[in-house]
């Protein structure tokens, strides 16, 4: 299988060189990952868009063969969670209200920056209803299933469920998410992948459905921060990277001792701290120190509620207060309906604290980066979560409380794995910049994860 | 043309932390065939199938399908289609995209794919439903546009994982019954994985029993549930009686037994010339042949064999009786019969009881070789 498989399961750079190399063809890679979304075993794909990916790999096949790519990326296969804009198909946000939508009259900015550096649109993959939870839980269509445990179904991570579950199946090799609260790294951490959220702004949301406007990002999952890279170029429509990688040397870590060490699973810790042990003997200068400054983000979100919440209420508030709520999960519409009870004073007390924090943790930070375990535990088993709702909410928040955090201060963040637990279930780490600082971020990652990679 | 639509030579799945998951895995299927793996959760039968598909890749051995070596071609150039438990089927795609789906991804002409979903969709009587969405359809529909999906591309070769565990029972009997016309009439092998093994010896030509990784027995469902070659299929296959015991001697085709219930016989289902006196063995009389009497009646019929005990229970279920009977502390054996024939006999509950057979009916089993 051998060969064509084995592409398949290879990081997207590596694959775009192989077919730059005239190594592999681009039309028989994307055949063998339609064929394998064909026999997926949970509802991964919700739409496959079979015509318009063989169309686009016979291109990039006479492209390739012609030595003329079209981008780095050239004739490889991407997918793309359903918030994104198809021209011509439903846009559904997984959601049972949108099944029968009028199709989008044009793809999403972000996708025709893709398709025109001739990647490969395989079609549209599962999420979190509205992307709005972090355990990528779907009662309408099914939930993707986290491929590291085949005996006991365990929740992918969310929002971007399945586009994580896509590139760690092999279904695909790399895929798009959003993330407003952690909906990239979340379920890049639960899968074992690459995911990387991009600071506000940085990629076009033009298409994509809204959760909330200020916080939504998109960015990619994939096998490899050398893919984020490249992708991060390529979905800004940009032809060329200024990422360098960072030397571990001159890499300055800070290790945030608030919030977001307490009550981790013990697997999570000990290949966190494995992780800074492994950056320190690679000579980069490791501080760890309070940061009061997420303190009073956690605090402020129990008493005024989320920016995510006040904004989903109102991209969604004909159908929460309309007759169709019944129609939408009811976990979903417990989260929106905490946004209609805020107030403009809320708000405002959240941008502010919001705005000075952002201030504040570029000082501290001072050009280091911040790193923390990208989620407190490892993905949690499906059946007990599905039986009680309150359970889902405390899971579904601790979940979200690391990532979260980089969303409220507008933190670009790179999630990598870095180990598994006993089980085998991958853990991840986390790290972030300061808003903007995308470039430097994806050149120390770049670092990081050959130093977490490297064998002891 | 080869002979055989499907060959499996010594076929092997090692998982890379060394756990062998199939072993040794021989198999010659016609062309037609109705081809059923059975087995425990674990045995492999999935395994083994996802090995045929080339979703999983082989170890070691070779996996022949009509003559041509494929042990190596991907999943996506191999003539087989899959239908898995779950149906994979795209939500938000209709019943008709859902079908194109596999021409697409094979290439087909598109003044072919029409021609082609049409005539599947007449033979499944899915026309109705052809514009609809997953969310609209019912289990059963569901299951017909899986297979719709899966035949569409004239597969030499279908492969059913569990086709029918989400159904319920009802429903899962009628489609067994349309699954046999269908492939039937179609004449195109199918090899059917369940772990039902009443599912298994209904649908299959011949039944492969597979164990941790290794394949117990093939028969026809037939063979399978009156010879049991081993005790793991005695045990996991029908409602056989099972009497344990000491081979006292065997030979012409006639195995004797000591059991504590006295001495009995039985087909040996080994080769008699190599087998030790005093080894473990398993005398195994299928449930149907196993006549239920009051103790000391006498002979008729040419039953030759019989054991006696008590009515522990008698449990009614409609027309049918299931009637345990206890030979000693440690063994309660159930029949099933008819009711009229406990009134008639006078059997009850605490009463003494022959239960009595033929000896070729019954089978003797190595139980340790």
């Amino acid at each position: 299988m051998q060969d064509v498989d084995h592409l398949a399961r290879q990081s997207a750079a590596s694959i775009a060189r192989a077919l730059a190399a005239g190594q592999a063809d681009p039309v028989r890679l994307t055949e063998h990952c339609l064929e394998k979304i064909g026999q997926q075993t949970s509802p991964v794909f919700l739409n496959v868009t079979a015509d318009r990916a063989l169309r686009e790999a016979e291109a990039a096949f006479k492209r390739l063969k012609a030595g003329n790519p079209a981008s780095p990326l050239d004739g490889v296969p991407m997918a793309w969670k359903d918030l994104v804009d198809f021209k011509g198909e439903t846009t559904t946000a997984a959601s049972d209200i949108y099944r029968n939508a009028a199709p989008a009259s044009d793809d999403a900015p972000v996708l025709a920056n893709a398709t025109n550096a001739g990647m490969i649109a395989l079609g549209k993959v599962n999420l979190s209803e509205f992307a709005y939870s972090g355990l990528g839980l779907n009662p309408h269509f099914g939930t993707p299933l986290n491929p590291h445990d085949p005996v006991t179904p365990r929740a992918p991570g969310g929002s971007s469920s399945a586009s994580a579950v896509a590139v760690a199946s092999g279904l695909a090799p790399c895929a798009i998410g959003t993330d407003t609260g952690g909906s990239i790294r979340i379920p890049a951490a639960f899968n074992g992948v690459v995911g990387c959220k991009s600071s506000e702004g940085r990629i076009p949301t033009k298409g994509v459905f809204a959760l909330s406007k200020t916080l939504d990002t998109v960015g990619p999952l994939a096998r490899s921060v050398e893919d984020c890279v490249l992708l991060d170029m390529v979905l800004r429509g940009a032809v060329t990277t200024p990422v360098r990688r960072i030397p571990a040397e001159t890499l300055r870590i800070f290790v945030p001792e608030t919030v977001v060490l307490d009550d981790l699973e013990p697997a999570v810790a000990e290949n966190f701290e494995n992780s800074l042990s492994r950056l320190e003997r690679a000579g980069a200068r490791l501080t760890r120190g309070p940061l009061p400054e997420f303190t009073e983000a956690a605090r402020l979100a129990e008493e005024a509620g989320s920016i995510t919440a006040a904004e989903a209420y109102v991209e969604h508030r004909d159908l929460v207060d309309g007759p169709q709520a019944g129609r939408i999960d009811r976990r979903v519409v417990a989260r929106i309906e905490r946004g209609k009870a805020m107030s403009a004073a809320d708000l405002i007390r959240l941008n502010r604290v919001r705005a000075a924090g952002m201030a504040a943790i570029g000082d501290r930070l001072d050009g280091a980066f911040m790193v923390m375990p990208t989620t407190p535990h490892v993905a949690p088993a499906i059946a007990p979560l599905e039986a009680d709702d309150a359970l889902f909410h405390r899971i579904n928040l601790k979940t979200l409380r690391n990532t979260m955090l980089g969303n409220f201060f507008n933190l670009p963040g790179v999630a990598l794995p870095n180990g598994t637990d006993a089980g085998s279930m991958p853990t991840s780490f986390l790290l972030c910049a300061i808003g903007n600082d995308d470039e430097r971020l994806l050149g120390a990652a770049l670092e990081v994860e050959r130093v977490l990679m490297a064998a002891n | 043309m080869a002979d055989y639509d499907l060959e499996l030579v010594k076929l092997r799945k090692v998982y890379p932390g060394g756990t062998v998951a199939v072993e040794g895995f021989d198999l010659r299927v016609e062309r037609g065939e109705f081809i059923s793996f059975v087995g425990p959760s674990g045995c492999g039968k999935t395994t083994t199938l996802r090995m045929i598909a080339g979703l999983e890749s082989i170890s070691g051995g070779d996996l022949l399908i009509r003559g041509q070596n494929f042990t190596q071609v991907p999943t996506e150039r191999r003539p087989t289609s899959t239908i898995f438990q779950n149906y994979a089927i795209f939500p938000h795609m209709t019943v008709r995209q859902n079908i194109e789906f596999g021409l697409h991804v094979r290439k087909v002409a598109s003044a072919d794919v029409k021609k082609r979903v049409d005539s599947i969709i007449d033979k499944l009587q899915l026309g109705d439903i052809a514009n609809a969405k997953e969310g609209s359809l019912s289990g059963g529909q569901k299951q017909r546009l899986a297979l719709a999906r899966g035949l569409v591309t004239e597969p030499e070769i279908l492969l059913l994982d569990e086709p029918l565990g989400a159904l319920d029972a009802n429903l899962r009997k009628s489609i067994q019954e349309e699954l046999k016309i269908l492939q039937r009439e179609l004449n195109i092998t199918f090899v059917f994985v369940t772990h039902a093994q009443s599912e298994a010896l209904s649908m299959g030509d011949r039944v492969v029993v597979m164990n941790s990784g290794k394949v117990e027995q093939i028969s026809a469902p037939f063979d399978l549930y009156t010879r049991p070659k081993s005790p793991f299929v005695a045990r996991f296959i029908g409602r056989n009686k099972i009497i344990e015991g000491q081979l006292s001697e065997a030979a012409n085709g006639r195995a004797v037994v000591r059991t504590r219930f006295g001495t009995l016989s039985g087909v040996p289902s080994f080769d008699t010339s190599t087998a030790s006196t005093d080894a473990r063995v398993l005398l195994v009389a299928p449930s149907e042949y196993v006549d239920i009497l009051p103790a000391g009646a006498p002979q008729d019929g040419g039953q030759t064999d019989t054991v006696s005990g008590q009515v522990s229970a008698i449990d009614a279920v409609g027309q049918f009786v299931y009637v345990t009977v206890r030979l000693d502390e440690d063994l309660s054996i159930r029949i099933e019969t008819h009711r009229e024939k406990i009134g008639q006999r006078g059997i009850e509950i605490g009463g003494q009881v022959d239960l009595r057979w033929q000896s070729e009916r019954a089978t003797v089993v190595l139980e340790a070789a």
